[in-house]
């Protein structure tokens, strides 16, 4: 029981040293135990103050054991520091509370709030600032620049691509090959407006994909020729690719990865993020667009292909083949065939061919179409 | 020449370390666990715990040191640092690719982004320290800091582009200028700390940091170009404990200098015997004692493990021959296997690392503190009665931003 600690403590006498909190003057006092509460006097016996034993706290983790600094609830600021281990043990054994640790209401659930505000913030930026200034920039940014940009994506996803091998991934260029894939440009060019001159290449990679890039570059893979039919399917994939870039859709996908990119990083832990950069390659190779972005990219292909009188059945023949083999084919990086509705994109496909069926001028001649699929032949 | 160790004067005091190794061990090998058990939400009660007990380990005339900053505050402040640095980076990584710098591409390019950061991390690093001053008291009476990071960034990247310019000769006039900086806006209660020295009294130790680079260098070149092989690799093994050392050399004499020459109020002074071997004897042996403990531990509960896994009917042959180049060793393990397996390297990973994380803030971290406390002195330290007390700092963001760019938000 405190009181009868209290009474074996009544004639207990220590110096101490005491703090007022206003000044760094230290004050020797005269520390005794009164009724229910702790004394202080001066070397005189003139009593200066006397404090609750219940409100007398102990500062807490202290490193050694020999000192014990009481902070009186209440105040703050004032400091009384025992070393008398007489009196420390008395003042344990006394105050009640000396250990107790004051809990500010409602801490927790600020913390709790605090968190998810800060969670929420960054989900904000993340998916809802960056690609609205993504947005933005897209449109301002000078052509030239955005073809340096284009060129430099390029030459990282080349070398994302060759990382399972040893070198970066090769743009193949048998002279044949590039002036078919010239003269396949050309002709659905004059048909779709795109704000920068496209050029085509292909890269020496056996995934069946093609992807736009920022500044009208469009790189088809060799996997995607081979697995073409006739020239008609890889025009109608040149075409769509056209389209994302009249939309602007690579610029736009860069800027937002551009802007996610140091986010990541903070999250995975630095900032200029080797492991985020690579991230963000996977994402551009994949090119995840919205479902309305490629829908609208489509459109524009139906458009192109339309104008220049060329049929788009093979283009939704290209599409339901690659739904049918989607599933057995290893080779699904392809953002061609990652869609889940290729059977309505094949469907739209058909309901906006014009030509039904009728001759038409291939967009390639013969020898134009074998050197094309030798256009990586060396 | 050498900077002699201040002598201690008759009326010097000399501060006093006194926290008990034991308790800190149990302290963070308990908030380590319980970092572990939250994701790291702990970390900030763990950190504002552990710098109580650094402070109040601290005796100056028998009065302990306080620090009375919470947990909960540097939660808060490393949250809103969080939101404002993850703003900055988007909108810096988009400001350079719109401006021509391609993220993604040159080394050049992908460094811009960190190099955006330094003017905020020098920021944080003054704020940082001004939240630890607000929070500390000594006889009851606040330190502080005066505001002033915007300016301390500027001086900061100034004297960093002479250093740099100077090929590193000028880096003790950037450590004086900003050590300068600090000083002179550091406060106890209303008494003003003062540097007073040149930057010329660090150069001394800095230029055998210098010399000995340029020796290294220059004998590996000659040495090259005269047919011997391998010289450069010879050169940096060599280089490296020499130019730790030497550097470690600077960092202590140019403490005791910087300390030798601070004044507070009205004439107290002090002085510090800190001793650059005595460090390395610290340091070393404590790192050796860090991998063998953590080598015991996992090698030990590997062995438990290995034992446990016999009684409960598993099969760990097949680890051993992964290990040795053979997949699946002929055999494929049960999910039992496996399972207990995981659960051996999971657990002896995260024992080694919370007892390596544990035993280095004791042996090292906390001894180095210890060696600088105690060959610290003050003079004339009745000249700290004249402090009164001053305002409390109302800058809240409690270090965060610091917290946030030197860890990261990582788990």
């Amino acid at each position: 029981m405190p009181g009868t600690a209290l009474d074996r403590y009544a004639l207990l006498e220590a110096v101490g040293t005491y703090f007022d909190g206003r000044s760094a003057r230290a004050a020797e006092v005269v520390v005794k135990f009164g009724k229910a509460s702790l004394t202080l006097s001066d070397l005189t016996d003139r009593p200066l103050t006397h404090w609750a034993l219940a409100s007398l706290r102990a500062l807490p983790d202290a490193g050694g054991a020999d000192v014990l600094v009481l902070v009186p609830q209440g105040s703050a600021e004032e400091r009384l520091t025992v070393s008398d281990p007489d009196m420390i043990q008395a003042l344990r054994l006394v105050c009640p509370d000396l250990e107790r640790r004051e809990t500010v209401p409602g801490q927790a659930r600020r913390a709790v709030i605090w968190g998810l505000g800060a969670l929420g913030a960054v989900v904000l930026i993340l998916f809802v600032l960056v690609p609205a200034i993504a947005e933005r920039l897209a449109v301002l940014i000078p052509p030239a620049r955005e073809q340096a940009l284009g060129a430099a994506v390029l030459d990282q996803i080349r070398y994302a691509l060759g990382q399972m091998g040893d070198r970066d991934v090769r743009v193949c260029d048998a002279p044949e090959g590039v002036a078919a894939l010239t003269r396949m440009r050309d002709r659905l060019a004059p048909h779709l407006a795109t704000h920068v001159p496209v050029t085509v290449g292909v890269l020496d990679h056996e995934m069946v994909n093609a992807f736009a890039l920022p500044g009208g570059h469009i790189m088809l893979f060799r996997g995607l020729i081979e697995e073409a039919d006739g020239p008609e399917q890889v025009a109608g994939v040149l075409a769509h690719e056209m389209g994302h870039v009249a939309h602007r859709d690579p610029t736009r996908l860069a800027l937002r990865s551009a802007g996610s990119v140091g986010i990541l990083g903070l999250i995975l832990g630095d900032f200029t993020g080797g492991a985020a950069v690579l991230i963000l390659t996977e994402q551009l190779i994949a090119a995840n667009y919205t479902r309305e972005a490629e829908a609208a990219a489509d459109v524009a292909a139906h458009g192109a292909m339309a104008g220049a009188g060329l049929p788009l059945e093979p283009f939704a023949l290209f599409f339901e083949r690659l739904a049918a083999e989607a599933g057995r084919t290893p080779r699904i990086l392809s953002h061609l065939a990652s869609h889940p509705d290729l059977g309505a994109r094949a469907a739209a496909a058909r309901d906006a061919d014009v030509m039904a069926g009728a001759a038409f001028d291939p967009v390639l001649t013969d020898q134009d179409w074998v050197a094309l699929r030798g256009i990586c032949d060396r | 020449m050498t900077i002699p160790p201040a002598p201690v004067a008759p009326s010097a005091v000399q501060p006093v370390y006194a926290g008990r190794p034991g308790v800190l061990l149990v302290m963070v090998l308990r908030g380590l666990a319980l970092m572990t058990l939250t994701l790291g939400l702990h970390r900030f009660w763990m950190q504002a715990r552990v710098r109580r007990f650094y402070w109040s380990s601290v005796r100056l005339q028998g009065e302990p040191f306080e620090f009375t900053g919470t947990g909960f505050e540097m939660l808060m402040g490393f949250l809103v640092a969080v939101v404002l640095l993850a703003s900055y980076l988007a909108a810096v990584n988009l400001a350079l690719v719109f401006a021509g710098f391609a993220v993604l591409d040159s080394p050049l390019a992908a460094n811009l982004p960190l190099l955006a950061l330094l003017p905020l991390s020098i920021i944080a690093s003054y704020r940082g320290r001004r939240y630890l001053l607000a929070r500390t008291r000594w006889r009851g009476i606040r330190f502080g800091m005066e505001p002033g990071a915007v300016t301390y960034m500027r001086l900061t990247l100034g004297y960093l582009v002479v250093a740099v310019l100077t090929l590193g000769v000028l880096v003790p006039l950037l450590d004086f200028r900003r050590r300068q900086f600090v000083m002179d806006r550091t406060r106890f209660g209303t008494l003003a700390f003062r540097q007073e020295g040149s930057w010329s009294g660090l150069l001394a130790p800095w230029l055998w940091v210098i010399g000995a680079a340029t020796a290294l260098a220059a004998g590996a070149y000659l040495a090259e170009a005269s047919g011997l092989s391998g010289a450069w690799v010879i050169a940096a093994v060599a280089g490296v404990p020499i130019l730790g050392f030497l550097y470690q050399r600077y960092a202590v004499l140019s403490f005791r200098y910087l300390t030798a020459h601070t004044v507070l109020g009205e004439g107290v002074r002090f002085g510090s015997a800190m001793r650059t071997g005595r460090i390395l004897g610290i340091v070393l042996p404590g790192f050796a004692l860090v991998v063998a403990l953590m080598l015991l531990v996992v090698f030990g509960l590997v062995t438990l493990g290995v034992a446990v896994a016999a009684t409960l009917g598993a099969d760990l042959a097949f680890l051993g021959l992964v290990l040795a180049g053979e997949p699946m060793g002929g055999r494929l393990p049960t999910d039992l296997d496996v399972a207990i397996a995981v659960a051996i390297s999971a657990l002896s990973y995260l024992a080694a690392f919370l007892v390596g994380t544990a035993v280095t803030e004791v042996v090292v971290t906390q001894r180095v503190l210890r060696h600088q406390v105690e060959t610290l002195s003050v003079l004339s330290i009745a000249g700290l009665d004249a402090a009164r007390q001053r305002p409390e700092d109302r800058a809240r963001e409690a270090a965060g931003l610091a917290d946030a760019l030197d860890v990261g938000a990582g788990l």
